[in-house]
């Protein structure tokens, strides 16, 4: 029990950094005000591969890890709690 | 012959192939050429005739192919815009190339409806394929029909970075894009009906003769996604759908290159890479060589100026060097001139000067850029290259100030335009940061209003994104002091352009 709370909040503070790198690449910034795990950041966000590349690259460096394109699909972005999930991984590993 | 005549032949020596899949979508040639022909119905009945620009902005599905032959089936001029740009880009484009018509998805009808409120003068078609297959084209709005220029034979327009910070529309004919199209073609040597995959934008002139109009005019099979580019969607898709063919540009060729574990695919179906938008550069080349031997890498040069294609590396790039971008196409010619436009011999560098059946007609309302651009017959690329003693082109860089980005071409002071309408920046400038997997990136310096306290570059970020295509905004802010000048006024690019590559 106490695990799966730690975890939700971690995921939870993954999104709230993770809104503030958004907030110039999604097209309109009201989009944000509703994102779950849920949200598909492609096609609800508006998202593009320049905005993606923006976003791993702010997430990177907010986490100090190292993600490589190739790690990467469109189903990491279809759904924000996959691409949570990544991070975790990340971070895990590097801790 | 027009456009879509390359799809009415299709459609009668190829009913049953498949025209176009989109995800889990698909279309034979029987329906692509029947839906065709009912959306040029509609467009007709929205005023369409000969010389109407219709402004197309769809993202890369079945229903911009559609469009886009539809456009032509009903003798209008086709100018597609990227759903990259924003509303407001998009909205400058309407107005500047006097469109008559947008056909567009409804999400985008919206955002355009609120960009331009009543100023917006054209009438909306919304299309879209419903979940049984079949396809709604809705007049959501009435409009005024434009007649500001008798625009003749012109076929397609495409807007093309500016240099002076007002973007180009280029006019091609359709004898302009067959001749293109119908040479690229027989070079490429395509052997068995191919299936193509298109990653990049469909707006773009390289996909529109590379891909569009070069596999429908042989019945082939295009495989469209709207989603951004990731090397592993690509290897799964071409998997898939036994993907033969693509069009790349060094971004995408790089990933590629770079994938580590590439037999975790069955891929052997992919034979034909064309690569263009800017060199690939020469290591990556070798590695894509080592790695898919069954695959033909072929470097292209082109612009949407000249219809597209100037020079190709085909039927088989090995017989060029590494570092060129293949022969001129026949029926191109190429002179490299001097400053005066004196002729230079092999192996000097200068301009690439340009001539064919595929050179534009010119640049909509800007005849005075044209009789520049265009001087007897003969284009100015704006490129530096020469040309060896064997007549392979190579490209050595570029007169114009232009950022070459992911294998789009960015006007610098279109960016420092929308950056000094923000209050706190009194200066700015923008160049290219060298970036190893897009070429370049831009950066902006800029010279505040306020002394110390400074917008965030997240606030510069979200400021221009509201206004410029994600491509043209910084990925780099940097406040300065003072811009570097040369002499009086004008601003050094190249010690910026230094600095640029030094910022982490």
């Amino acid at each position: 029990m106490e695990t799966n709370k730690l975890e939700k909040t971690e995921r939870g503070q993954i999104i709230e950094h993770l809104r503030a790198f958004l907030e110039p690449w999604v097209s309109e910034i009201e989009l944000l005000d509703g994102i779950t795990e849920e949200t598909n950041l492609i096609a609800e966000l508006g998202l593009d591969s320049v905005g993606i590349l923006e976003v791993v690259m702010e997430a990177e460096k907010e986490f100090d890890i190292s993600i490589t394109n190739q790690e990467l699909d469109s189903d990491t972005f279809t759904r924000l709690g996959n691409f949570v999930s990544l991070l975790q991984d990340k971070i895990y590993e590097n801790n | 012959m027009r456009i879509i005549d390359l799809l009415k032949n299709s459609g009668a020596a190829r009913p049953q192939a498949l025209a176009i899949k989109s995800g889990t979508f698909e279309l034979s040639y029987r329906q692509m050429l029947s839906d065709t022909e009912s959306l040029s119905q509609r467009l007709r009945s929205a005023g369409c005739t000969r010389g109407t620009k219709v402004a197309i902005v769809l993202e890369n599905s079945a229903e911009y192919l559609v469009s886009f032959f539809a456009v032509s089936a009903a003798s209008g001029i086709i100018l597609p815009l990227s759903t990259r740009m924003t509303p407001y880009e998009v909205a400058g484009f309407v107005e500047r190339a006097d469109v008559s018509i947008v056909v567009t998805s409804e999400s985008w009808g919206k955002r355009l409806s609120g960009a331009m409120g009543e100023v917006l003068s054209s009438a909306v078609v919304c299309v879209r394929y419903d979940s049984s297959g079949k396809l709604a084209a809705d007049i959501v709005k009435g409009g005024r029909l434009e007649t500001e220029e008798n625009c003749g034979d012109i076929a397609l327009m495409v807007p093309t970075s500016g240099t002076t910070g007002v973007p180009k529309i280029v006019m091609l004919t359709d004898d302009n894009l067959l001749f293109n199209m119908a040479v690229f073609r027989l070079l490429m040597g395509f052997d068995a009906p191919q299936v193509a995959y298109c990653g990049l934008s469909l707006h773009h002139i390289y996909c529109i003769c590379a891909q569009v109009l070069t596999h429908i005019s042989r019945g082939d099979t295009l495989v469209v996604t709207s989603r951004p580019f990731f090397i592993r969607d690509f290897l799964k898709t071409v998997q898939r759908d036994r993907v033969t063919a693509s069009a790349f540009v060094p971004s995408m060729a790089i990933l590629l290159a770079e994938y580590p574990r590439p037999q975790e695919f069955e891929i052997g179906s992919l034979k034909y890479i064309t690569l263009s938008g800017a060199k690939t550069p020469s290591s990556t080349y070798r590695s894509l060589t080592k790695r898919y031997p069954q695959t033909r890498f072929i470097n292209t040069y082109g612009m949407s100026e000249a219809g597209s294609r100037i020079s190709i590396a085909a039927p088989f790039p090995q017989d060029y060097p590494l570092e060129s971008v293949g022969r001129p196409m026949p029926g191109v010619s190429v002179r490299i001139a001097d400053e005066k436009g004196n002729d230079l011999p092999a192996d000097c560098a200068g301009q690439i000067l340009i001539k064919s059946s595929g050179v534009m007609k010119g640049y909509y309302k800007q005849r005075d850029l044209t009789a520049q651009m265009l001087v007897d017959g003969w284009l100015k690329t704006g490129d530096i290259g020469k040309v060896d003693e064997h007549g392979n082109l190579f490209i050595l860089g570029r007169i114009k100030d232009v950022i070459v980005t992911g294998g789009e071409n960015v006007c610098p002071f279109e960016i420092e335009e929308c950056l000094i309408e923000h209050p706190a920046v009194r200066e700015a400038a923008v160049v290219g940061r060298t970036d190893r997997l897009l070429q370049e990136v831009p950066c902006a310096f800029i010279v505040g209003r306020n002394g110390n306290r400074n917008p965030t570059d997240v606030d510069i970020k979200k400021f221009c994104r509201v206004r410029l295509s994600s491509h043209k905004v910084p990925r780099f802010v940097r406040f300065v002091e003072q811009l570097p000048r040369l002499g009086a006024s004008k601003i050094d690019r190249n010690s910026l352009k230094k600095l640029a590559d030094t910022l982490d």
